[in-house]
This record gives C-alpha cells, structure tokens and sequence, in this order.
C-alpha cells in the first residue's frame, strides 16, 4: 500500500546551553494539527519517547547468519588434509611446506596491501548504514493532540509490536497554541540522538510546528517528500493490534521490579529449542506467578497479587519484545497487563504519573502462517448498521474522545452498539480505544480512509476458511496429544467433497505438520501455507478450546 | 395470439385484452406481447389503443422484476400518448443512477455525458452483475449509440447475457434494426460456452431464430424487414469474415470427401440469408446454418452477376435504406448488394441529395465510389461549380474520381483560387496525389491575401489538432503550405507558431521552425521561447532547426537574453548544454551583469531538488572551470544556499569559494554546520576557520565544542586535534566540559570524561555529579558513580537530587555492575540519619522485589540496619522472631 508524506522540514532539536527545542515537522498532506507547550518533567519523557524509539525499531524476526565468510575458508582448506595424506615422502612434504609459507607469504602481503581498501570499503558501507538507517523504519510515528492530551504511537518492522506514549496536558507547564487531529510526524535516527541530551537542568520546550503549515510561495517545492510502501500484512497488524484493545482481557497490575525480574531471567539465559512462552499463572488473592519456559523458572511477583475471581492460566509468545520496557522500570510507578487470552495480543501499560506508555503485542514475533487459522481480530463484532456507524462516530468526534456509556446516553443508543460502531471504526484504524483512561478517541491513522475489507484477509484461503466456519462445514473429530504435538483430525465440507484434513500443531501453537486432500494441498504440501481446509479446522479447535 | 400480433390485426385487441385475467404468466406474456403490436397497428386516440393500453397498465412493472412486467413496458411505450411516455420515462429515469444520468438527460453538457459513457462502459466490463440490469432502463429512455458500444462489451455468461436477451427480445419487439443488429451480430461471431448461458443450442436456437423474425415480416411483406434487415448487414464488418474459406467433410454415404467453398458471410446464417437467399449459385451447407457454393469446383467471385437477395421487392420499396448502407456500411458484400439493389431504382438515384452523393464518392469500396462517380458526373454542372463535389471526388480513393476532380478544377480555377475553405481541404487532402496536385497547380496562382490568411488559419487549425498523429502527412502539408503561401506564412502570429512547437510531431515542430525563419529573413526576431521550445525538442530534426534561429541572434542581441541562455544553459539535454556552454561563457566575459543574472539562475537549478546529476556535473564543471572568476562574487546568501542543497556538485562548487574566505566571515554556529556537511572541501575550510583564529574559538567555545560531535569522524578528529593542542585546561570550564560530556558518541564522551579529570577542581564536582547523572549511557553512569563516595556521601540534600539516576542505575538489567556496587556502598554509607536513612530506604524497597541474589541480599542487609538504627523509618521488612522448636 503507497503511503505518502510530505513535510515542511525534518523535525529537529536546538540545543542551546540553558535550552533544548523539540520541534516535530508534521505531515502537510494531513489536515493541520499542532501543538506547543514546555516539559516540566524532561527525564522522564526522555525515557519514555526512547522506549517509543525501541518499538519503531524494533525486529526480532529471525535472520538466518551469515556463513559466507566460514565456507569461504573451508573450501580454500577442504583439500589440506588429502595434502597431507599424500606428503608422506619426505621430500614431497617439504615441497608443500615451502609451497604453503610462500602462499601464505603472498597471502600476508596481499592483504596488508588491500587492507586500506577494506578499512575504506567498510568505512563506506558503515556511512551508507548511517545516512540510510531511516529508510529501514516503516512508517513515520503517528502523533495525536487531543483537548486533554497528547499520544504518539507507532508500530514496529516485524509487524508485531505498538507503542503508545500519551502524555496529559499536567506534563507541560503552559501549552500554548494547539489543534486537535493527528497527524504523521517526520521522525529520523538523528532525532532519537538528540532526544538523549534532554536534560532536567535545561529548559525543554516541545512543538509539533504549526510553523509547518506556512504556505511558501516561492514556487520550488521545498518540502520533502516520502513515498512509502507499506506491506499490506503490516497495516493489517497494526489495525489487528487496535482492534484488539478493544476486546475484553485479563488485567493485572506488576511492580515495577516484578517486570525488571522477568527482563532479567530473560536476559541471562538464551533458549535453543521451545518452547519459548510466558505462562501466567493466575489465583485469585495469591502473588502472581509467570514460568518461564524451557527452563521452568518460576518467576514469584510477591509484591503483585492476582484480584480477579478465577483461576487461570495463559500463555504468551514472543516474551523478549518486552525488553522495550526495560528504560521504563526506573520512572515506572507500576505496569498494568492485559492478556486477550493463549497466544492472543497482550498489553503492557506503564503508569509513568501523568504520562502512560502502552506497549501492544501481537500473539507472535513472527506473523507467518504457521499461527494463522487463530482469532480473526478484524471479524465484525456486531452488527451495526452504516448510518448508526456513522451517527456514533460523529457523536465522537464532537468532543475527540468520550467513553462509551457517555455517547449511549447522549446519544440514545445501547451501549453495546456503541461498542460495536466503534469497534469497526478502530478496525478501521479511525478510532482508538485508551485503555488507560478507558475510553474511545478519534484517531485518523490515514488521510484517506483504509479499505478495510481488503485488509482483513491475508490471502483467499483464510477467507475461505472463515466462511466455512460460519457456515458450519467444518467437522471437528479428534485431537490427539503425543510427545510435544497435539494432532487434530477433521472433515470440511466443500461444495460437493468432503476432505479428510489433519492439522498438528506444537508446543509453541505453531502448526509443524498437515494433511489434507484437496487439490491446493496436493500441489503445495505445506510450501505456500495451509490449505482454507486446514485453517477453518484450527479456527474450530481453537474455538472449542476456548470455550472449554 | 402471436400470429394476430405480428399481422397488426386491430380488432383481435378486445378479445386478447380478455385473455388476461386469471391467464397463466406464459399466457399474460403472449397477450401482452400481443396487444403492444395490435394496438399500435390501430390510430392514436382510437378504442383499441386505450383497451390495450388500460390492460398494459395492469401488467406493467417499471422495476422490470417480471418478463410480463418488463413487456408489457416496452408494448406501453410504444403506445402511449405524449404524456403518458413522459410520465412512465421519468419512472424509469428515477431508477438510473446519477453517474449515468447525462445520458439520457436533455441539455447535459459534452463533459458530463462524456463521464457518463466511460462509467457506462466500466459497468458493461466490471464483473458486476447488477450493474448491467441498468442497459434495460436506458434502452426504455431512448439511448442509441453508447448503448450499441456498451452491448459489445457485456459479456455472454451470467446476468450479462441474461441482459443481452432482454435487450435481444426488446429490440425486436420495438423492430429497432441498429440494436438487433448488433447483438446478432455477437450471436454470429462468438462461440458457444461450455458453461453458462451461451451454450451450444442456445446459440443455435438464437441465431435461428433472428432470421426467423426476419424472414416472417419478409414473408409478411411487412415495411419493417428492410430497416430490421439493414440494421443487422450495418452491424457487420469487414475484419469478422475477411476472406472466403473452405473446408472438407468426408461423406460417409458417398464415402468420399466433399469440398464446400463458402463466399464472406456465408458463415452467418441471418446475413447470408439478407445478401444470398435469392441465390441460384448457393445451397445450404450440412450440419451447419450457413451456405456454400452449390459448384464446388466454381471459386468464389468477388462481384456475383446478378442480385440474390432475399425479398427484393421490399428493397425497391425503400431505397433509402440501401443509401444508408452504403453510406455508414463498413462491409463489402453489404456495399456489393446495395449498389446492385439501388441501380434497380434508377429514379431514387437521379434525386439523390449532393451531400449524400459526396459521401459515397469518399467510401473506401470501389463499387460505391465508382457508382457515386458515375452520378456525379452526371449531376455535376461545369458552368456552375459544386465544390462539395469536387472536393468529395478529390478525396475519392478511386484514381478515376480523383483525376475527373483535378479536371475540374483547372477548369474552374479562378473560383476555386477565391476559396478558402476548398483550398484548406484539398491542401490537407488525406490523398497524397491530390496534395501533390493542389502543390504543384496553385504555387503558380496568385492567392489573394483575405484568402490566403483564412486559408492558412485552417490549416494550422489542423496541423495543431491534437488528433493529428501521422508525421508523413504533416511533412507534406507544411511543405505545401510553405510552397502555396509563402507569402502569408510571415504574417503568423507568436502565439499561432508557439503551438506548432508545441505540438508532439517532429513536421509540424520543424514547421513552425521555417515560419520563424520565414519571418526573420523580413526582419522579425523569433521569439525567445518559441527558440527555447524548438531547441528543447525531443526530436533530432526540430532541434536543428532551433539551433539554426539561435545562431541568428547576435551577441548584443544574446546579452539582453540572459534568461533564454541560461535555461539552454541548464537545458535536460546534454548535447544541446554543451553547444551553448561556449556562448554563455563568452557572454559572460563581455557583460558583468549578465554574468550576474546567468549566475544566479544555475545557482536556482543546482540547489532544486531532482536536478539530475548529469545536469549538476555539467554545471558544477561551468561554475568551477569556466566561470570560476564569478563564482567567487556571489552573495553570501547564494553560496549558503549552494551549501545546503541536496547535491555533492552544489555544495562543492560552493566549498571551493570557502577556500578564499576569511576566516571571521562567518558566524562558529555557521562553521560548526559547515564540520558536519558531506563534501570534504566544505569540511576542510570549517577546520581551518576553527584552527586559524583560536582567541575566537576560546571565546565561543561552549558553541565551537559541538564540531566535537560532528557528523564526519575526519571534522571530530580535526576539532579534538586543535581543541587539544591550542587549547590548555583552564579554557574548558565546567559547564563546556558538560556539554562535551552531553555528547551521544562514546569517543566524544570519553574525550569530555578525560578533561573533567584532568582539570577536576573539587569546588565543581557536585555540578559535574548532578548533570553526569542525567547522562542515559552506561558509560558515563559509571564515571559518575565514582565521584558519589567523595561528593555525596552524607549530604541527604544531594543524595536526594541523585535519587532518579541511583533509581535508574540499580533497575539496569543484568549491567552496570560497577555502578550498582558502588551506589550500593554509598547507600550502606549514608544511613547513619533518619533523614538519609528514609531516602535510602525509598530506594531500597524497590531493589528489594529483585530476584538478583546479590543485590537483594544487599539490600535486605542495608534495610535491616535501617530498622536496627531508625525503626521510625518505614522498610518493607517484617522482623520475625526465630521460631522456637520445641525438640527435645
């Protein structure tokens, strides 16, 4: 999806030595947004907006090494041991002897010659690293002025984690001149580097430009201009992780060390094999506890007790993504968690006083197929009809945000078809819902609105699944647990067949292995996914296990 | 029923409009079907009508949901009064979308109607089924052409086709030739799916049956066989059967094979039936809808000897219609038919308009030309001239015509010299021998200067005419109009020639490029930006005649157009750059000022964004090598923004004037700017401004230090070189030290760290203590908590104020080891106060969740001295007493 930006300038900071400026250029396609106050608590938000940095640059999708350089050596050496097999005469053994010092001799001096040249050569590839590190981000961090606050969020390379920093008008000692909206911010590496010498001791003052908007007449266009193209599958991510803040979920609060506990055990041990989960054991009254797998190490949150009524447990994947959090333990009065549910998006909400920083995970690391076929978070949640839609949404937009029994008294509707108006709209990534103040905001991820149906399947097979589910086709017969597998055998119904289907799924809920007979699987095998037959029997189980 | 309805028989109305109550729907079908043709065999106004038109009503549905319904719509329109027809047309119109409502609406503009067709289109083409249903509302309101265009693209599957077969029904109902026409056509020429509507047998019963209701009106002798039949041979064109054909069948009763040789069109059952049903010659082909040659041994001849058409005698009857063909008819054997019917009318021919007579002297099939030739030269009277005529015969493919018409013409050459209009067009004849003839024959005449202009102004009208894509035919116009006006060309006005260089063609490029020329060798001066254009063409031709009206310029004349030289100078192609290069430095040599202006506008093109770097190396090479002299004179503000532009080539041209700069030209905010930019000259000349004035440099350093943090090692090296050399301890005061120390890269850090503990004055340390501890990196939290023992230990104060960076530093993750112990000492050290005893207990309470067993363990030792010495002071801790076991 073709993305476009244009701003005025790159944002910047001017330090000076009693002061330092941030001043964020705004996108100029948008319509105006702006804002201008001076930080009273500078530290604070310095940390904050540096874990708002580690999500946008964050990838822990798995890169295979880079063995190049080690092939490279064995096939130069693959023949020294027949060599020596061979040199057994004496006379041939010193011929090689001397043969192998002069080689290594030229070896020596061609490279003490070429040296400079690699020096030079790395020095030019670390430049073409450093001047090009921002084309590397994905989307510019997404800034939103509100009549009580302001939030910037963003959305991390791997697809996989969002961020959110919001920070109450309390945080700025006089805000000046502002307009409500959202708007792209023009975010670079340089600019992080600068947020790192915002110091207490020096005023701060902060601005998303209103400058920015000055119509220049000169007629050469002096704005820059990004042209991004996006992944579909990364705005479906994004829009999947807003959809699903709007979902119920498990909360509990964590001290603050309770999460540096966690980072620690995490920190010292790396896993070579699965399964690689967080399970939170949840009781009602006792300390919660989080395993920590494959070791096994229970992790005691003494100080954080469980206040909900039921026993529970779930499991979440892609655990080192809250490393993110780390800067924040510090500043951090406490971090309230939400869990959706076993390999569901979770939350993790640092209470930074006037300042909040959300961090939303999807259900993996790695968005590939072998988790697909779980919850379809883009899924209509209720029906609401075009016009109530937009009567809800415009009944939010009066005031930019509100809570939803508000808008349902105002205006005279149920309070769950406010909830499922609104729901659309964050699936739409037009609205947001705060789960700190536990309200809905009005959020334009893009000028123009994303065509969200499009967006809501990744491929046919999916869709195709979710209309056999619906329709009921599909057959649930058996799972059987064996070692580390679970297998799950099941009949779909298409059209005219009925396909035997068997799906196995690991430790870790990825799907390892499949059978089935219809005709994409007896091209493919598993090459280029699961079949939709495959996937509407994983969404059945799934299904059944929840409701279990 | 049907039979009664297809005759007309008006009184048989009452007793079908009886029929229909209580009738089964097929039965209600054929009464309305019925009624519509009856009553309107009956007059308006009349008992019949109104009978029919009251029982229509109760069938009619405008949704169109039922085929009761939707015939009965079609049988009201044909019926009502003029009211009526408009009332029941604005319910239909209620139904069509506004997108496509210029269609059918009165006085919508060209714009408007023009969308409306392409949406018309997109809907014909999308796959979306409902979409179509629309074509049946518009065909009800009357629409013609786009309908036809849109019929072409529906396709024959699904609700498309469904579509098709309405319109099919209707077309024929309403006996509307031109749209029955063109979906036979589509039934003749499109294969049977395999699937879907347009199978085999339903191809087969279509095209069967529209010759059926053909060849019943023929029977019936109805008036409406010749418009129903012309309206399908004006569907047809040459390309759907281009070329006799053969094929061979092995007969299994004569065990032999048999050749049948079909003529074009023998393929198509209802067109070969029209054109051959008369035919002796042909017989009908087994197993197929088609004819052949009853002779198989005969080849097929192009022009068969005499008519064998079906229903000769109702073509006789209505001439007109073969004149329409032959007129409109992009098919062979329909123009071969038509020509030999309408010879049988001899009379209609001899009362043929002149308009219509030109139309078919200009048809590309020689029967038709030939036979309007004949007529024209019958008709055409020498005393009086028709120039329509002449100029349809001048345009006539067949050289004959062509030759009668240049006859012509030299005959009546003093009124065709007063002309205008037929000059234009015999000029801008697409016949290149009548080109050739209007060339050679008026270049010797004298054309007076009224109609020269008028003349002229018709031909540039074309030439410009964005339709006109074919460069021979321009070629030969310009050339011929520069041949037969001459005289006029000079008086073009600028705007007229600057289209003619505007125009997409190389000819009419080069056109405009003589006419410049023309008027030059009669003192005009070509227009600066109509040379410009020429010169900027893509095409070699037009280029090199731009190249020839520049030279024309003298440099007096070149001097007063600085901007014309400098947009050639930064012209996008390098030939034309590099052909000027010399003249513009030249210019510049003679004139300071215009120097001055040149200078300024390729300092505008370097510093615009999407310059290409061909352009810029060529104009970096002019600024540096040629016109280097001036390069150094440029304002400040240019070179500044030669620096800040984009590209390497700008901001080195600029780099190499810094060179010359004194050094206090500019400010040390400018030149720490100038360390970090991408261009090494650029750099270079920061460095020496920094390094040659160093009592500056001292007195600005809390500004010069920031050229420590650079972007480019080689300025970072440079300024830590001089500031360590140049500079002793005593400059670097505690407040620049920090702000070295600020820095983010290590090297820099290190370099602050190493002059803070070089110069350390004890009075500063709580400042450097303070501000170090807000620094984020590891690094230089562990430098900081060196000096923590010495400038913190026992001033609660302080130990306050430190609290955040002692938070930060003991929540790091599994590093900071250093740090951590030596914060840990300091909080150990600093509770012998209740005061200091509660700030280190606030801290402590954290640090004491860890599951780090060293640092709990520390930090339950510490907190238990607290409670030991102060159990004022609040800790987390709960003192149990040690449990007594009561064993033995």
């Amino acid at each position: 999806m073709q993305f476009e930006h244009a701003y005025r300038k790159s944002s910047g900071v001017q330090h000076t030595p009693g002061s330092t400026g941030v001043s964020f250029s705004p996108d100029l396609t948008r319509d105006p947004t702006f804002f201008t106050g001076r930080l009273r608590e500078a530290v604070p938000f310095r940390e904050a907006i540096s874990a708002l940095h580690d999500v946008v640059v964050s990838d822990l999708r798995w890169k295979p090494k880079d063995r190049e350089a080690y092939k490279q050596w064995a096939e130069e050496n693959i023949n020294r041991g027949l060599e020596n097999l061979i040199a057994k005469e004496a006379n041939l053994k010193a011929e090689i002897d001397a043969l192998q010092a002069e080689l290594a001799e030229l070896v020596q001096k061609s490279q003490h010659r070429m040296g400079a040249f690699y020096k030079a050569r790395q020095r030019y590839f670390d430049y073409l690293w450093q001047i090009d590190r921002d084309a590397w981000w994905v989307l510019d961090p997404v800034i939103t002025v509100h009549p009580d606050q302001i939030f910037f969020e963003c959305f991390s390379q791997d697809e996989s984690t969002y961020g959110r920093l919001s920070a109450s008008f309390e945080v700025f000692a006089d805000v000046g001149e502002h307009e409500c909206g959202t708007t792209n911010v023009d975010y670079s590496q340089a600019l992080y580097d600068e947020f790192q010498k915002i110091r207490s001791y020096k005023r701060t003052d902060f601005t998303v430009d209103p400058g920015g908007f000055e119509v220049d007449t000169s007629g050469e266009p002096t704005y820059k201009e990004l042209k991004i193209d996006l992944p579909e599958s990364w705005v479906r991510g994004f829009l999947q992780v807003n959809s699903a803040m709007t979902f119920p979920a498990t909360r509990f609060t964590l001290h603050p060390y309770d999460v540096h506990n966690l980072c620690f055990v995490l920190r010292r041990k790396r896993e070579l094999k699965g399964p690689r989960s967080l399970r939170w054991r949840l009781e009602p009254g006792e300390p919660i506890r989080v395993l920590v797998e494959p070791w096994n190490i229970e992790i005691e949150c003494a100080r954080s007790i469980y206040e909900g009524d039921v026993d529970d447990e779930i499991r979440m994947w892609g655990r080192r993504r809250i490393h993110t959090l780390e800067r924040l333990i510090p500043i951090a009065k406490k971090f309230e968690v939400m869990l959706l549910g076993t390999g569901m998006p979770s939350f993790f909400i640092a209470d930074l006083g006037e300042m909040a920083f959300t961090l939303g995970m999807s259900g993996w690391t790695a968005n590939d197929w072998s988790k697909s076929g779980n919850l379809d978070l883009m899924a209509p949640r209720r029906d609401v009809d075009e016009l109530t839609k937009r009567r809800v949404f415009e009944g939010l937009k009066e005031g930019w945000f509100a809570s939803a029994d508000l808008l349902s008294s105002r205006l005279n509707l149920e309070p769950a078809t406010v909830h499922g108006a609104l729901s659309a709209y964050a699936q739409a990534g037009r609205v947001i819902y705060d789960v700190v103040d536990d309200v809905y905001r009005v959020r334009e991820l893009t000028q123009e609105p994303l065509p969200v149906d499009a967006l809501r399947f990744s491929n046919e097979r999916e869709d195709l699944a979710t209309r056999f589910v619906a329709a009921s086709q599909v057959q649930f017969e058996r799972a059987e647990k064996s070692a580390n597998v679970t297998r799950i055998y099941g009949k779909v119904n298409d059209k005219h067949h009925t396909h035997d289907t068997l799906l196995a799924i690991d430790e870790d809920e990825r799907l390892v292995d499949g059978r089935c007979d219809c005709r994409f699987y007896k091209s493919n095998k598993l090459y280029k996914g699961p079949c939709e037959h495959m996937l509407a029997l994983r969404m059945v189980f799934e299904r059944r296990r929840r409701t279990r | 029923m049907w039979r009664a309805g297809e005759l007309g028989i008006v009184e048989a109305t009452p007793a079908i409009a009886n029929l229909i109550d209580g009738a089964p729907t097929l039965q209600k079908y054929a009464c309305a079907w019925a009624l519509g043709r009856t009553a309107a065999a009956a007059p308006a106004g009349s008992p019949h009508r109104q009978t029919a038109i009251d029982a229509l009503e109760s069938l009619a549905d405008v949704e169109g949901k039922t085929h009761v319904g939707r015939i009965a719509i079609d049988a009201l329109l044909m019926l009502l009064d003029k009211d009526g027809q408009a009332k029941l047309r604005g319910q239909i119109l209620a139904r069509v979308p506004p997108t496509l409502e210029a269609l059918v609406k009165e006085g919508a503009s060209k714009e408007d109607t023009a969308a409306a067709h392409r949406e018309l289109l997109r809907i014909a083409e999308a796959d979306d089924d409902l979409g179509v249903l629309v074509l049946l509302d518009l065909y009800r309101l009357g629409l013609r052409a786009p309908l036809i265009d849109a019929i072409e693209h529906l396709k024959l599957e699904g609700t498309h086709f469904q579509v098709i077969r309405y319109l099919f029904k209707s077309a024929e109902y309403r006996r509307d030739g031109e749209v029955y026409g063109a979906i036979v056509r589509r039934f003749e020429r499109e294969r049977s799916h395999y699937r879907g509507g347009f199978r085999a047998a339903t191809r087969f019963y279509l095209r069967r049956r529209s010759w059926r209701t053909l060849n019943r009106l023929g029977k019936d002798g109805s008036g409406d066989y010749v418009p129903m039949a012309a309206g399908v041979l004006l569907a047809m064109r040459d390309e759907d059967d281009p070329s006799p054909s053969s094929s061979r069948w092995y007969d299994w009763r004569t065990r032999e094979y048999q050749t049948y040789y079909q003529e074009r069109y023998s393929r198509y059952y209802s067109v070969s039936r029209i054109l051959r049903g008369n035919s002796e010659r042909h017989v009908a082909k087994p197993n197929s809808l088609g004819l052949a040659l009853k002779n198989p041994t005969e080849a097929p001849v192009e022009t068969p000897p005499r008519r064998e058409e079906s229903f000769p005698k109702l073509w006789e009857k209505q001439p007109t219609y073969l004149i329409d063909l032959l007129v409109r008819s992009h098919c062979g054997p329909v123009h071969q038919f038509a020509v030999k019917a309408v010879r049988a009318c001899p009379d209609h021919l001899m009362t043929l308009a002149i308009s219509d007579l030109a139309k078919l002297l200009v048809r590309p099939y020689d029967i038709t030309a030939r036979l309007g030739l004949e007529l024209a030269e019958k008709r055409y009277d020498p005393r009086r001239p028709n120039f329509e005529l002449v100029l349809a015969a001048a345009n006539s493919t067949l050289d004959d015509a062509r030759r009668t018409a240049f006859r012509w013409i030299e005959d009546a050459r003093s009124d065709v010299q007063k002309d205008a209009a037929l000059l234009a067009s015999l000029m801008s004849s697409p016949r290149a021998e009548t080109r050739q003839f209007t060339g050679d024959f008026f270049a010797k005449l004298y054309i007076s200067n009224d109609v020269g202009r008028a003349c002229l102004a018709r031909v540039v009208a074309e030439l410009t005419s964005p339709e006109n894509v074919d460069e021979e035919w321009s070629a030969d116009v310009a050339q011929i109009v520069s041949r037969v006006l001459a005289g006029h060309v000079a008086s073009l006005s600028n705007e007229v020639i600057m289209d003619l260089a505007s125009h997409e063609l190389a000819a009419v490029q080069v056109f405009a490029g003589h006419i410049l020329l023309a008027q030059e060798r009669v003192g005009r001066s070509p227009p600066d930006d109509v040379v410009e254009k020429l010169l900027g063409s893509k095409h070699t031709s037009a280029r090199s005649v731009g190249a020839e009206l520049f030279n024309v310029f003298s440099d007096e004349e070149l001097l007063e157009r600085a901007p014309l030289v400098a947009s050639l100078v930064t012209h996008k192609h390098g030939e034309l750059r590099n052909s000027i290069r010399p003249v513009a430095v030249r210019l510049a040599g003679a004139s300071e000022t215009f120097a001055g202006t040149l200078m300024v506008l390729i300092v505008d093109t370097m510093t615009r964004r999407n310059t290409k770097d061909e352009l810029l190396r060529d104009l970096h090479a002019l600024l540096t090598e040629d016109l280097s002299a001036f390069l150094e004179r440029l304002p400040d503000e240019s070179i500044w923004r030669l620096l800040r532009a984009p590209s390497t080539a700008a901001g080195d041209a600029a780099g190499r004037v810094l060179a010359s700069w004194p050094h206090d030209r500019l400010s040390m905010l400018e030149i720490v700017e100038l360390a970090s930019h991408d261009v090494l000259t650029v750099r270079e000349s920061a460095w020496r401004f920094v390094a040659a004035d160093m009592d500056r440099t001292r007195a600005e350093l809390p500004q010069a230090i920031r050229m420590l943090d650079a972007k480019w090692e080689d300025s970072r090296r440079a300024a830590k070189d001089v500031f360590e050399k140049e500079l002793v301890d005593a400059d670097f005061t505690p407040e620049v030290l920090v702000s070295i120390c600020d820095a983010n890269r290590e090297e820099v850090q290190q370099f602050g760290r190493d002059l803070v503990v070089r110069r350390f004055e004890s009075d500063a340390a709580p400042e450097y203590l303070l501000k170090l501890s807000e620094h984020p990196s590891i690094s230089m939290q562990a430098f900081v908590s060196g000096l923590l023992t010495a400038h913190a230990k026992g001033d609660v104060a302080r130990l306050e104020r430190l609290k955040p960076y002692m938070a930060g530093a003991l929540a790091r993750v599994n590093r900071g080891r250093v740090a951590k112990d030596r914060i840990l000492d300091l909080l150990a050290a600093s509770i012998e106060t209740t005061e200091g005893a509660t700030v280190v207990a606030a801290l402590l309470t954290d640090l004491s969740n860890t599951m780090a067993i060293g640092d709990k363990a520390r930090a339950i030792e510490i907190l238990l001295s607290i409670t030991t010495k102060h159990p004022d002071v609040a800790t987390p801790l709960t003192v149990k007493p040690v449990e007594v076991r009561n064993a033995v």
